[in-house]
């Protein structure tokens, strides 16, 4: 998914934008959206869709990558606040306002994939223990008190634990990124 | 995501979860291009039916089977109540649109070779818009069995899964069969060797240096049969000044003087893959797996080649009693395995021997392995003529009958198909001809490419710790390979040399890979695979070790610890857990296999056991046998408290003993 790509279709008098090229240059973005917004898998697959039908039904014309990279995010938004609503949760719109812009800042039009490169190398800079804990929590999917254990320290303390190594990454990521 | 409410600091950073989540955890964004162009195509009132039975949308564009349903939908169709009347409706039009869309299509279209394994669809229409779906898979293609060391040809080249293959658009290369067609051992071996330098430049990663000839050889003798040399091998080996001495050594282990050790060591691992998730009480589980055991312990003795062992387990027939006329050490497994509803086996072959995680497809399309859920009932229907009978505990009979019963599946529609016998790619099977279903299938299995790459993985990965992908038994288009090429080099010459298993082991261990030391450094940081990258093999991963001595494991014993089997999990963080062990499940057959005790030791534990010796000889056996010492006063002291906490049983207290003197460092 290479960014910055001409969507319109080969002939250059057409104006109309091709939906299949649409769809796969920009679907990553939208999904790593949603995701942070708050959406499970299933539900970010489910709002990538519907974002894409929403767009694709209307005439739509491209100014630019980043351009229609926000619209669709803007689209995106509005139909997770709407199955939100739909599902009778609270949403803290000022909660959500500030993912949305944490997510602005961090990324441009290349749908996250620099975000998770710099992750990637940041992670390398973590000590053994604070990648461990990562590691158990997000790809093992244990529990905190199965980390506490595994690493021999109390239940606070792999929450402490994890907590830095993000705040450290956190700090490592705006750093490469700004 | 994946956190949950009772962990608040996870809800602290969104933005660096969903990444953490899609980085550690693989929830990565899913291809959805497909879905949303025929959901598009509906709203816009297209009135193209159902892709799966739709000849017209193969010749349109050759798009694979998909599911138009929101996952919510698809959440209802499962488990709520659905009309009937609009789904007949549906399928009338299908049917009517499907015949004129056939008879157009072969008055005008002509089908290309590569897209020819035709199968029915759900409605019974071929579906050969599934065939482009299965070719892009690749590691379920179906070339052609070729001879060993026959040329290939373009018509049995097999495909390169998508995942082995990132420039699949692009023309494709010279087969890399006819490249490496028949090479030497040196040659095969400097292969590896090559494909791994190459790799450690791409990745600016500077492997460690090679290990001394000690280490090796310790190593080796490990790996191989078991347990570490004699001290008069070891002297051996250190006296020989040949270049080759390596060499020599490993094609000693691989010899008539080993060929016992061997053969226990190997064997024990086999069934251990095998049966990892046996389907049977734990009463009678020991029973088969020491069965299965043996049976491949005869084949490696035999030096059967590992395509025919493989070959005759799948079809096995007869009674796993060797006291009967009929008896065959290989029904074992399906004594194990055989679940009533054919399940739990057709997902585990298919996972075990071809690398292939269908059981998703089980309810609906497998969007993520590219695998149509009637494929799942397909395969699964081949095992609906097997029946196993149980004369008593641990000792049974496996039959083939004839059967006409037909399978039938409820698709997430809430429509019921009916399934015929097939392989994962579409190749169907007959009843009736002179041969089972089962030796079909298992002749179909062995000669797939899918079996020889999932072959390769798992001993690479019993050799080195780490295989070509994580988990090893998981070879599907989403997972990366981190050596494709070296993949599929080593999948082709394995097939070349005839499925030769001791070959095989002799490439890996005098590879590179093999003889490297386990320190990380600077330059080899970023090889770190326990942090779920995949694995560079730029160091030796060590076994996890799990005591720092042999005192240290017959004091843990001693306290009234038991062994458990350990996870993944455990062996990363070796160095957090020694002393604590947790009962917990293992991901699978090769994470349980560092932990668990070899065939050949537990035969010692009963037979020294059953020769009354007095425990104090007992533990010099023990100790003599695994490390060619006696015990200290101190160890002695431990192993007493274990053998009186055993209770007089003294088969037990061994076993266990002799669990932690494997397991220490």
């Amino acid at each position: 998914m290479n960014k910055g790509r001409d969507l319109t279709n080969c002939d250059a008098t057409s104006s109309a934008v091709d939906p299949a090229r649409l769809i796969d240059e920009y679907q990553a973005g939208v999904w790593r959206y949603l995701r942070v917004l708050g959406c499970d898998a299933a539900e970010a697959d489910d709002l990538t869709q519907d974002t894409f039908l929403a767009v694709l039904q209307k005439p739509f014309e491209v100014y630019g990558p980043a351009a229609t990279a926000a619209y669709l995010r803007k689209v995106a938004f509005n139909r997770f606040i709407s199955a939100r609503r739909r599902a009778g949760k609270v949403i803290l719109m000022e909660q959500v306002e500030e993912i949305d812009q944490a997510w602005n800042r961090l990324v441009s039009d290349d749908h996250g994939e620099l975000l998770l490169e710099t992750l990637n190398s940041c992670l390398d800079q973590l000590t053994d223990r604070a990648r461990a804990s990562l590691v158990m929590r997000f790809r093992d999917r244990l529990p905190r008190t199965q980390i506490a254990e595994a690493l021999q320290i109390t239940e606070h303390g792999a929450k402490n634990l994890m907590q830095r190594a993000k705040k450290q990454l956190r700090a490592c990521i705006e750093g490469k990124l700004s | 995501m994946t956190t949950s409410d009772d962990n608040p600091e996870f809800h602290a950073d969104p933005v660096l979860d969903a990444c953490l989540d899609e980085l550690l955890g693989g929830i990565s964004p899913p291809e959805l291009s497909a879905q949303i162009l025929s959901r598009l195509e509906d709203k816009n009132g297209n009135s193209r039916q159902h892709p799966d039975d739709s000849l017209a949308s193969f010749s349109e564009n050759l798009r694979p089977r998909i599911n138009t349903q929101s996952s919510a939908d698809r959440r209802t169709s499962r488990h709520g109540s659905k009309s009937l009347i609009p789904g007949w409706t549906v399928t009338s039009l299908v049917c009517v649109v499907g015949l004129i869309a056939m008879v157009a299509m072969l008055s005008t279209f002509k089908p290309q070779p590569e897209l020819t394994p035709i199968v029915e669809s759900s409605s019974g229409n071929a579906d050969t818009s599934q065939s482009t779906t299965d070719n892009s898979v690749g590691p379920i293609s179906t070339p052609p069995r070729e001879e060993p060391g026959e040329p290939p040809t373009q018509t049995n080249r097999p495909t390169t899964p998508s995942s082995l293959d990132p420039a699949q658009a692009k023309p494709s290369p010279p087969s890399v069969e006819s490249r490496l067609a028949s090479l030497t051992d040196e040659e095969m071996i400097a292969n590896i060797d090559q494909q791994l330098q190459r790799h450690w430049s791409l990745a600016g990663v500077t492997p460690t240096n090679a290990v001394s000839d000690q280490v090796w050889c310790d190593r080796v003798y490990r790996q191989l049969i078991g347990r570490p040399p004699h001290s008069r091998e070891a002297a051996n080996f250190f006296k020989n000044q040949a270049e080759d001495k390596r060499e020599q050594l490993v094609d000693e282990l691989l010899g008539p003087n080993h060929a016992e050790a061997f053969a226990d060591f190997w064997s024990t691992q086999w069934s251990n893959w095998l049966l990892s998730q046996p389907m049977v009480r734990p009463k009678e589980r020991r029973v088969f797996r020491v069965g299965l055991a043996k049976y491949f312990s005869d084949a490696l003795m035999q030096r059967q080649a590992f395509d025919e062992t493989y070959a005759h387990l799948l079809s096995a027939t007869g009674s796993n009693d060797p006291n009967r006329d009929d008896f065959d050490a290989a029904t074992n497994f399906w004594l194990a395995m055989l679940d009533s509803d054919r399940i739990d086996i057709t997902a585990q072959i298919c996972r075990q021997m071809m690398g292939q995680r269908i059981r998703c497809a089980q309810c609906h399309d497998d969007q993520q392995n590219r695998i149509p859920q009637k494929r799942f009932w397909q395969v699964s229907a081949v095992f609906r003529n097997v029946d196993t009978e149980r004369f008593r505990v641990g000792r049974g009979r496996v039959t083939d009958h004839a059967s006409t019963q037909k399978v039938q599946y409820e698709s997430p529609e809430g429509n019921w198909h009916d399934a015929q016998p097939a392989a994962v790619d579409g190749t169907r099977f007959e009843e009736g001809t002179n041969t089972t279903l089962r030796r079909q299938f298992a002749d179909w299995v062995v000669g797939s490419v899918a079996f020889r790459r999932a072959s390769i993985n798992r001993v690479w990965a019993n050799l080195l710790r780490y295989g070509f992908t994580f988990p090893i038994d998981d070879l599907g288009p989403h997972h990366p390979v981190s050596h494709p090429e070296l993949v599929e080099s080593l999948s082709t010459q394995f097939a070349a040399a005839n499925f030769d298993f001791r070959r095989l082991v002799k490439w890996v261990v005098l590879s590179k890979a093999f003889d490297r030391t386990s320190v990380i450094t600077a330059g080899n940081a970023k090889d770190f695979p326990d942090g779920g990258s995949v694995a560079l093999f730029t160091r030796f991963y060590e076994r996890p070790s799990i005591f720092g001595s042999a005192v240290e494991g017959l004091m843990w014993l001693a306290s009234g610890e038991t062994p458990q089997v350990t996870n993944s999990l455990d062996i990363a963080n070796q160095s957090l857990i020694q002393g604590l062990r947790r009962e917990t499940e293992a991901s699978d057959g090769a994470s349980k296999m560092g932990q668990l005790l070899p065939m050949s030791h537990l035969r010692i534990a009963s037979s020294l056991a059953n020769r009354q010796l007095p425990p104090a000889q007992l533990l010099n056996h023990a100790f003599l046998v695994t490390l060619d010492r006696m015990p200290t006063d101190e160890e002695r002291q431990r192993a007493d408290t274990i053998f009186r906490s055993a209770n007089g049983n003294q088969a037990v207290a061994l076993e266990r003993i002799f669990w932690a003197l494997l397991n220490r460092q």
